[in-house]
Order: C-alpha cells, then sequence, then structure tokens
C-alpha cells in the first residue's frame, strides 16, 4: 500500500490526524572531562558488570599494553579494524603479523574474518552501567571484525569510559550506519535451558582498558 | 463445539499438554527460572519502577500519535537510504518480501527470529516462491526442522528435550552426535556458518524503530541476527506497526528493560541499530536495507480505546512466564502464534471475527501476575474480562450461560434474593457432596451445570457464608 494512504488509515484509528511531531533537541550540554578517580571508578563498575556474562575486562597501563596485547593475540590469524582509533601504543602489535585490515576487498575481507582467531576493535564508548562496549560502523570499522572471528577484543583508552545508557546514546544522534552494543560472549540456552557460549559470535570477548595517564 | 458456545480447541489442547509429563516439567521449569531472573534483575535495579514509568510513558505516547512519530521515522530512514514499504495485511507483507526476493534472484533467505514472520508465515510464502527460508536462531531452526511452531516468544523450543534434538540433528546432519549442549550448539554453529556466507536475503524482524534517527534495533544474544543483517547483500526487516519510540533516550529505556523482563539479563549480549544500509566505503553490511511495516489487524486494535494500550507490548515474554495458565500448558495449547496472557488479548483483537481465538479470552485465571510483570504496565486482566464481556455481547456465551449470567446479575443486586439464593446453593452443594458419588453424579447431570463445569472447577463450598459468619461475630461482641 502507498505510505501517504497506510498513513491515513493509521490517522483515521487514531480519530484524526496528530499534530505535526518535532524532534527532541539533541544538543547535549558539554561536559567537563573526567578526573581518572572517577574514570577508575567507572571502570570498575564496568568490568564487574562484564564479567557477570562471561566477558572480561583489564586495565593496562600505556607502558604494557603492547606487551600485553601480544601476549593475549599470540601467532594466530587475526584481524583488526580502526587501527589509527586504537591507543598509540598498541598500533604496531595490532598491526603485525597476519592481520587483514579494513583496506582488503570486500570477499577477502570477509574470509579472513572467518578464518580469524581474534578480531581486534576500538570502542566509542564503554558503559559501566551494563559493561557493554558501543561499536559504531563506517568506511574505518567495517561490522564483521567483532563477528566472525571466534575471539573479539575490544581496545579502548580509560577515558572512552561513560556512566550509563543515557550518556552513551547522546553520542549517536548522528546515526552511523550501525552502532553496536556488545557485552560478553555469543549466547544461547535455547536447549533445555543449559547455557552454552560462544553460538554464532566470538566465544570470547576481551577488553583491554589502556590507562594512558598512568605515569 | 460446546453448548457455550465457543470453541473447546483449547481446552481439548491444554488437557492434551498437560497429560504430557516432560513438557509440563521442561515449561514449568523455564517459566520459574526466567520469572526468578526477572524478579532479581528487578531487585538488584532500584529504579526499576522508575523505568517501568518512562518505558510505558514512552511506548504510549509513540502510540497516541503513531501517524506522526511513523513519518518522522520513514523520512529519516528513506534520508539514510532505507527502502520503506507497508503493507495492510500478511498476504500483502508475504508478497512484498517474495518480490525482493526474486528481484534479487535469490535462492537462499537466512533469517533471524521474528514473531511476525510466524505470524505472517512468510517462510511458507517464501518457500513456495523457491526461496528456501532458513531460520538461524537455534531454537528456531530446531523448531524448522521438527516442523512445530514456537511455543514461547523467547525461547521457543522450551518444550522439547535434548534428545530430540540431538536425534533431529543426527538426522540432518547423517553423523552421531552426544547429547551434550555444546556439542549440539557447536553442530548448529557449524552448520548455519556456512549459510550465512552463501544466503542472498538477510530476513530479521524489529524489536524496535526510532523516530529520532530513522533507525531500527535488533536485540539478540547468538548473534545471528547480526549475521543475517551484516552478510547476505539484501536485509529485509520486518516491523509491527506499533513498534517505535520517539527518541533515543526512550530508546534506553527499552534497552534497559526488554531484557530484564525477558530473562533477567541487564542487557542482551547484542543490541544493534541500523540505520540505513551500508554507506560509500563501507567493506560491509548490507547494500539494500528494506523496512515493512506491517499492520496486519493493529490499526483496527488502535481505533479500540479499550484496548489501545496492548499495542504498548514490547514482546519480552515476563507475561507468559508470569502466568500459571501458561506455565501449566505451554505455548502450543494456545493454538496462536502469540500465546499466554498476551496472545490471549491481541489473537482476538487481530482477528475480532475469528471464534476460535474468541475463546482465549477464557483461557485465564485473572490473578493479575501478567500485569504486574509487564514492563509497559498493560492492563492485560482487565482487557481479558473485557473481551469475555464482548464474547457475550456477542452472544458468544450461548443462551444458557448468558440466562444465567443475567438471573445472577439481578440475584446479586438484591440483598435479599442474593441471601436466599446463597443459601439455597450451599445446601444443595451439601447434599451433592454428602451424598457422594450419586450426589455429585446428580449435580454434574444437570444440564445447565454440566456446561459450566465444562471449563470451571467447583469453589468448596463452606458450611456457612462470609455474610453469616460476620452477623455471628456482631452478636458475640
Amino acid at each position: 500500500m502507498e505510505a501517504q494512504a497506510f498513513l491515513a488509515r493509521v490517522s483515521a484509528a487514531l480519530g484524526g490526524a496528530s499534530a505535526p511531531w518535532t524532534p527532541p533537541d539533541t544538543r547535549a550540554a558539554p561536559s567537563a572531562p573526567r578526573r581518572r578517580v572517577e574514570l577508575l571508578h567507572l571502570h570498575a563498575e564496568f568490568a564487574a558488570h562484564l564479567a557477570k556474562v562471561g566477558g572480561t575486562a583489564e586495565l593496562v597501563p600505556a607502558s604494557n599494553a603492547a606487551a600485553r596485547a601480544m601476549e593475549l593475540l599470540g601467532a594466530g590469524p587475526r584481524v583488526h579494524v580502526g587501527l589509527e582509533l586504537l591507543p598509540e601504543c598498541v598500533r604496531a602489535v595490532v598491526a603485525r603479523g597476519a592481520a587483514i585490515g579494513p583496506d582488503s576487498d570486500p570477499l577477502g575481507w570477509r574470509a579472513a574474518c572467518a578464518e580469524a582467531e581474534w578480531g581486534v576493535t576500538d570502542a566509542v564508548q564503554l558503559v559501566a552501567e551494563t559493561g557493554s562496549t558501543l561499536l559504531c560502523a563506517n568506511a574505518r570499522r567495517p561490522r564483521a571484525a567483532s563477528l566472525l572471528p571466534r575471539r573479539h577484543m575490544v581496545v579502548a583508552p580509560l577515558s572512552r569510559l561513560v556512566a550509563d545508557l543515557d550518556e552513551a546514546l547522546t553520542h549517536l544522534a548522528d546515526a552511523p550506519s550501525q552502532w553496536l552494543l556488545v557485552t560478553g560472549p555469543s549466547r544461547t540456552s535455547d536447549i533445555e535451558n543449559d547455557l552454552t557460549i560462544g553460538v554464532h559470535g566470538p566465544g570470547v570477548m576481551h577488553v583491554l582498558v589502556v590507562d594512558e595517564d598512568e605515569a | 463445539m460446546s453448548g457455550l458456545g465457543l470453541h473447546d480447541a483449547f481446552l481439548d489442547r491444554a488437557r492434551h499438554a498437560l497429560g504430557q509429563e516432560h513438557l509440563k516439567q521442561a515449561v514449568r521449569r523455564t517459566t520459574d527460572r526466567l520469572r526468578d531472573g526477572r524478579a532479581a534483575a528487578s531487585a538488584e535495579a532500584g529504579a526499576f519502577e522508575a523505568w517501568r514509568d518512562a518505558l510505558s510513558e514512552a511506548r504510549r505516547r509513540a502510540i497516541g500519535r503513531l501517524d506522526v512519530v511513523l513519518q518522522a521515522w520513514q523520512a529519516r530512514a528513506e534520508a539514510r537510504g532505507v527502502l520503506v514499504h507497508h503493507a495492510v495485511d500478511a498476504r500483502e507483507a508475504c508478497d512484498i518480501v517474495v518480490g525482493i526476493a526474486r528481484a534479487k534472484g535469490a535462492r537462499l533467505a537466512a533469517k533471524g527470529k521474528s514473531m511476525l514472520s510466524e505470524e505472517i508465515e512468510l517462510n511458507q510464502a517464501l518457500e513456495a516462491a523457491c526461496v528456501e527460508a532458513l531460520e538461524t536462531d537455534l531454537g528456531e531452526w530446531i523448531i524448522q526442522l521438527a516442523g512445530e511452531r514456537p511455543s514461547h516468544i523467547i525461547l521457543p523450543v522450551v518444550h522439547k528435550p535434548r534428545g530430540e534434538i540431538r536425534e533431529l540433528f543426527e538426522r540432518h546432519g547423517g553423523e552421531p552426535l552426544s547429547d551434550e549442549t555444546r556439542v549440539l550448539a557447536g553442530y548448529a554453529r557449524d552448520r548455519l556458518r556456512a549459510e550465512f556466507l552463501r544466503a542472498e536475503l538477510g530476513v530479521t524482524g524489529c524489536n524496535m524503530a526510532i523516530a529520532e534517527t530513522g533507525s531500527i534495533a535488533l536485540f539478540s544474544n547468538e548473534g545471528n541476527g547480526r549475521m543475517v543483517s551484516t552478510l547476505p547483500r539484501t536485509h529485509v526487516a520486518l516491523m509491527g506497526v506499533e513498534r517505535i519510540v520517539e527518541t533515543l533516550a526512550d530508546f534506553a529505556h527499552l534497552v534497559r528493560l526488554l531484557p530484564r523482563s525477558a530473562t533477567g539479563q541487564r542487557v542482551t549480549t547484542y543490541v544493534n541499530v541500523l540505520s540505513g544500509p551500508a554507506r560509500p566505503g563501507e567493506l560491509d553490511g548490507p547494500e539494500e536495507l528494506h523496512v515493512v511495516v506491517v499492520d496486519a489487524g493493529r490499526t483496527a486494535q488502535l481505533a479500540e480505546r479499550d484496548y489501545r494500550d496492548a499495542l504498548a507490548c514490547v514482546r519480552c515474554g515476563a507475561c507468559l512466564n508470569a502466568c500459571p495458565v501458561y506455565s501449566a500448558v505451554g505455548g502450543h495449547a494456545y493454538g496462536t502464534v502469540y500465546p499466554g496472557p498476551i496472545g490471549a488479548v491481541i489473537e482476538p483483537l487481530y482477528a475480532r471475527d475469528d471464534e476460535r481465538r474468541a475463546e482465549l479470552a477464557e483461557a485465564s485465571s485473572l490473578c493479575g501476575a501478567c500485569h504486574e510483570a509487564c514492563p509497559v504496565r498493560i492492563p492485560l486482566h482487565d482487557m481479558l474480562v473485557r473481551l469475555r464481556q464482548d464474547n457475550a455481547r456477542r452472544g458468544r456465551g450461548g443462551p444458557t450461560a448468558l440466562a444465567l449470567q443475567r438471573i445472577a446479575a439481578r440475584a446479586m443486586a438484591v440483598p435479599f434474593v442474593y441471601d436466599a439464593a446463597g443459601r439455597i446453593a450451599r445446601r444443595a452443594a451439601r447434599l451433592a457432596a454428602g451424598g457422594g458419588q450419586l450426589g455429585r453424579w446428580a449435580l454434574g447431570s444437570a444440564p445447565v451445570l454440566r456446561e459450566l463445569l465444562r471449563r470451571r472447577a467447583l469453589p468448596d463450598v463452606p458450611i456457612r457464608s462470609f455474610r453469616e459468619l460476620w452477623d455471628e461475630l456482631e452478636e458475640e461482641r
């Protein structure tokens, strides 16, 4: 049915056309950056909630981040996105090895993701309230890196922590083609209520929170 | 068909369900687990009641001006490249999806879990057009392999024991498997992974649209919803016309309440929000994103003011888990796509003339547990009473029941008559009870009572009425 006719039916069911809709005011008041002690507090909350659903988060000083990332990633095949968006200290490590970046062709990219042991991504925000990471798709951040590999690693600086969902969502009014909250590994309880980890999505989710201010 | 004028299909199916020991235990175990999870999640979250208020208000606000909210959503979605379609009924919705599949030359449609797809019977329509429709949610896939229908809107396969699932998979793959959940889920992962990569078309539902950004949102735990909306070149989302909130701020309340109400999770593993297809330069994501906005009886419900609030439903399934009837008989007994209290309300409203669905309003104890559990506070028990009134008005109760109800209404309005009738009834009941088998047989074979007792058990008859007890107490004082 034509859109106009369809909407006219809805208006008729409501008893007449409604007054025009006005979008909300989305200009968020500029907020001062959080103090480090506050961010550390939020990280503790974030890590605790993520742990409850089988994900893991660890806070590493920038000086140690590269070594830790290398230790975790091992030598297996991996893909990464948004390399230039990651904390500088880990870029070299993430880019090393058999990693394939988003410069590949679409089919090659997809195949590489499907083969990868690890998919490494950044996160736009880390949400303390739920232990969620917020990922946004764009030309530098294709989607499959957090979906097809067996394990998913998020690397983000401590400053990306926000308190709650309301705060996280205020940054999304400009609507990227996809935004995604990822909270822990893929799971199902469909078979006799028995929880299983890693059904279709990655079975491991690890968040490396880099403390760039640590002296 | 009974003398009461209502179909007895529910009664028959419920009796059948009650005879299946595994089913009874499985449904009970699941509803208990989900209900406990919800209770724990609501106790843990200090602001739970405030969130319920906020989400209730947001959903009612959007539905109260649904025309302009939909219009605003569509304008923004189209500006981001979404192709929006409108379908008045199930048939038109299926035709649209089949049309897209044909235009794309699709042979395989990989599907995320969607109750709306069940409602419009999309799989059958696709298969008829020679497009394979493959369910990829683990539970839905099992249901599809077994040729059944979901029995719970969140956990479609609660009724099936693992042994049967193993047998299904063994028949499917031709190789022996074990009963272990890990093994069974692993088999599904391996088999379906290849299909995700092969499918030309991805089909999903839409948990909620967001007008402010022209987006659609998909909540999932397994990740199959992400697969089918990321890998195939074309993604089609089916959206019920009422599934929309106005702002991202409203949506935040849904993110908090839908998972907590459904499974007790703080948030689902994935909350996937799409605003248009992949943009230029993006390496993956669908080239085309179609959203089919489906009415299928919903605007008719919108016009019925008494029932409009039921459109606020977010399909969490909390009312199913809270319902003593659902917990006892499971979803298949309802014989409809949506079971439980919400099903008993919306199924008759979607098709007012369907005699088969009208009966479902009787499938409730009217205890109100559904209302207590509902994250958007839909007064489901009130609606069930109203639907029963509608049934009576339409003569669905049959002449006997209607006459009885009229007499009862008169009697209850006059204290003297009410007292006298009560005394007679109590004496008759005592007589019947005292008379043992014979008395009960006599009582049960009175044609009018026999009709009523088909659907209801007689309560225990007290020796003295409350009013008589009260009088005695007054005298003692």
